[in-house]
């Protein structure tokens, strides 16, 4: 009875701040369509302009050749300063230079163009020089009499699994829900506590018979019912409905990797709030273990390509085996057989953080 | 605007902080850390690929091509043959490969009938962005490969590309996404700080004393922000030495204009967090909805992942709607491009603009009585 007591009072003070519910809402469903729709991380629509010394049909040709929807033609350059200036002021990813005597080359055999890329673009930029550099090579190929079916060279067929248009919807989608969901089982939990801390209510608590961690499990319960309201409204409506990104697995497999993942991970959320004293020490706290947390899940820069001292390190990162068991279950619709490393290593993990954090909270109070 | 009470207020909160031993250190610490992580850490270049190739052909062709892929150790992470496509199918559902080659049994045989032949590529499409690279990089081997078989028959190709990267010759992308940092952590870190300034206050009730007084809204506000203007400075001056001396990336621009710039653009955004910390009524919505305004535009719509060129109609004007964009715009050509007042003018001047209108927000919504 205390503890559904205890259950009640969080509820109502969750819900009694109509600027939390508004923001968390927010999190749950806008947030992640902003992050889901606006970004792409493939070519497309790659402004680019012609520098074209020619200005014959072979030169405008090798224009035409860069198609939408990868490339985005903007008009031709007069001046060669005029290349500085685009570049200069990220106006173009690149432009194609064309030499004055690029048709009379092109019928002697020995015909030169140059791509200039804003190496500032760091991405896009390799992208562009990597599509544009292939779309000429086949024009040569095709200019030298080569046709592909009658000659003997070996052409590649690709199959993208899990995404076959690699449409980046289904990765940012999916990344900027988890990511909003462990800012909100770090931040939640910590605020609560420190709040009670601010307003004097902890000295009220720590006489009661109330036991410190039966108060931080309310809380953490409560919050936890937020989290799996927000987590599946938002698959539903805004990843299924709106984002149009297939969700393969089990949705229930997906909600249990979620209440493991916020009972392991609100061990940092109460240590933050037992360990600071106000608000502000709180939220420069958690920034400071949120940022290293996310960024160690794998989920800005795949674990491979991180350096290799940094890679073990990833092991700790909670939101890695979630990360992974997430993509698992949405994107390649694989189940338990597959993920039980990710489950088993979430669980370990989670004991882990939770006996330090309760450890370090007693020391706290 | 009298300056007595606005150092008032600046001594008051700095005794504040220096008092608060946990905050004096974490408040450098933080964007020290985001730093060091993202600036070691995030890797846009796509390298260390884990590959295994289906090998069903086992002719001196198909070991050719397969070494062509194997000897590329950079891009290439080569985990072994495997005997069937299914086998790689499973690597890549399990997470430990992302990219298979299949070589099918007449491959060879086709070749020298002077047919085309088919090889499959498989590529994990769970980060997009990479696995659009991992492709240009099998068409280039590919091509490759069959250019050197064509070298007998043709004799030359009639047009040949060359590729010049401007700014940063070598592409290296450390220099972009190190001084990339610097902006987008400017717009993140001043913010928090800023956006409990006011709202710790009406929440304790210390308010108070500033209704009863006869301190300005103005004068208030602008002491607040010029302690947080002071903290987020020493972030600036570390954030660059870190830079330019860990990361070695080169300053090309000139450095007051740098320093110009990074006033102007903590002043909007330690303006955003005054405006967040006027509108709201308790810390935790400061907290979060902070960290939720601000991290978006600052990673994914400022440029610095993605060119705003490229973006689609509605997140190109979604960018021009936040400071970041112009922030890292012009951090970008300063460091990179060693760019000059004139062209940077523009952009310094719609963030001062943003500096205005927050500032004026502000403003508006700090009352100095019950509401």
């Amino acid at each position: 009875m205390r503890f559904l007591a205890l259950l009640r009072k969080e509820l109502l003070q969750f819900t009694r701040n109509r600027g939390l519910v508004i923001l968390v809402i927010y999190c749950f469903t806008l947030d992640v369509y902003i992050a889901g729709v606006g970004i792409d991380l493939s070519l497309k629509n790659a402004k680019f302009y012609a520098y074209d010394m020619d200005f014959s049909a072979e030169s405008r040709q090798m224009v035409s050749k860069l198609l939408p929807p990868w490339f985005a033609f903007h008009g031709y350059l007069l001046n060669d300063s005029l290349i500085d200036e685009v570049l200069l002021n990220d106006k173009a990813i690149g432009v194609v230079s064309i030499p004055s005597d690029f048709s009379k080359d092109l019928k002697k055999g020995r015909a030169r163009l140059q791509l200039l890329i804003n190496g500032s673009e760091a991405l896009m930029g390799y992208l562009f020089s990597g599509y544009a550099g292939q779309v000429f090579l086949d024009y040569s190929l095709k200019k030298a009499g080569i046709k592909k079916e009658n000659f003997p060279i070996a052409e590649e067929k690709t199959r993208v699994f899990f995404n076959p248009n690699m449409d980046s919807k289904y990765f940012m989608g999916i990344s900027e829900l988890l990511s909003v969901l462990v800012m909100l089982v770090f931040i939640l939990p910590a605020a609560a506590l420190v709040r009670e801390k601010e307003m004097g209510n902890i000295e009220m608590l720590l006489i009661s018979p109330v036991q410190p961690l039966e108060f931080m499990i309310a809380k953490v319960l409560v919050m936890a019912g937020i989290i799996i309201v927000g987590v599946t409204v938002s698959v539903f409506l805004i990843i299924k409905g709106i984002l149009a990104v297939p969700f393969r697995g089990s949705f229930l497999l997906f909600l249990l990797f979620t209440l493991v993942f916020i009972f392991t991970t609100s061990g940092f959320g109460l240590f933050i709030g037992a360990a600071a004293k106000n608000m502000l020490q709180a939220s420069q706290l958690s920034i400071l273990i949120l940022m290293p947390t996310l960024f160690l899940s794998g989920s800005w820069t795949p674990i491979e390509a991180m350096p290799a001292w940094m890679q073990p390190l990833t092991y700790i990162s909670p939101l890695k085996y979630y990360m992974d068991a997430s993509y698992g279950i949405a994107l390649k619709g694989v189940g338990l057989n597959f993920l039980w490393p990710e489950l088993l290593g979430l669980t370990v993990l989670g004991l882990i953080l939770f006996v330090l954090s309760i450890r370090l909270l007693k020391r706290v109070f | 605007m009298r300056i007595r009470q606005i150092t008032c207020i600046f001594a008051r909160e700095s005794h504040e902080f220096f008092r608060d031993k946990i905050l004096r250190v974490i408040a450098f610490a933080m964007p020290l850390s985001i730093m060091l992580i993202f600036g070691y850490g995030l890797a846009l270049d796509v390298e260390n690929v884990p590959m295994a190739i289906v090998d069903e052909d086992h002719t001196p062709a198909s070991r050719e091509l397969s070494y062509k892929f194997i000897e590329n150790k950079q891009y290439f992470d080569f985990k072994g043959f495997l005997p069937k496509v299914s086998a790689i199918e499973d690597g890549i559902l399990s997470g430990r490969l992302r990219f298979g080659l299949v070589i099918p049994s007449r491959f060879y045989e086709r070749l020298k009938e002077g047919k085309s032949s088919s090889v499959q590529v498989l590529i994990d499409g769970s980060f997009p962005s990479r696995a659009s690279v991992a492709k240009t990089y099998a068409l280039g081997i590919i091509s490759n490969f069959n250019l050197e078989r064509l070298g007998t028959m043709v004799k030359k190709l009639p047009l040949r590309v060359e590729t010049r990267y401007w700014f940063n010759e070598n592409l290296k992308q450390r220099n972009i996404t190190v001084c990339g940092l610097i902006p987008i952590i400017l717009s993140i870190a001043p913010t928090i700080l800023t956006s409990l300034l006011v709202v710790r206050e009406k929440e304790r009730g210390s308010i108070y004393n500033i209704w009863t007084s006869s301190i300005t809204k103005a004068e208030f506000l602008v002491g607040k922000q010029l302690f947080a203007l002071a903290i987020s400075m020493v972030n600036f001056f570390n954030l660059f030495l870190i830079t330019v001396l860990l990361f070695r990336v080169p300053f090309k621009g000139n450095f007051f204009l740098l320093l110009f710039w990074g006033v102007l653009y903590i002043l909007v955004s330690t303006s955003e967090g005054l405006v967040i910390s006027c509108f709201v009524k308790t810390q935790v919505v400061a907290v979060l909805g902070t960290v939720v305004i601000t991290l978006i535009p600052a990673f994914l719509y400022s440029g610095y992942l993605v060119p705003v060129s490229s973006m689609s109609a509605d997140a190109y004007l979604f960018a021009h709607a936040f400071p970041p964009y112009y922030g890292l715009s012009v951090a970008k050509g300063l460091f990179l491009k060693a760019a000059g007042f004139r062209t940077i003018f523009p952009k310094l001047l719609v963030l001062f603009l943003f500096y205005v209108i927050y500032f004026s927000l502000a403003i508006h919504f700090f009352k100095k009585r019950e509401s």
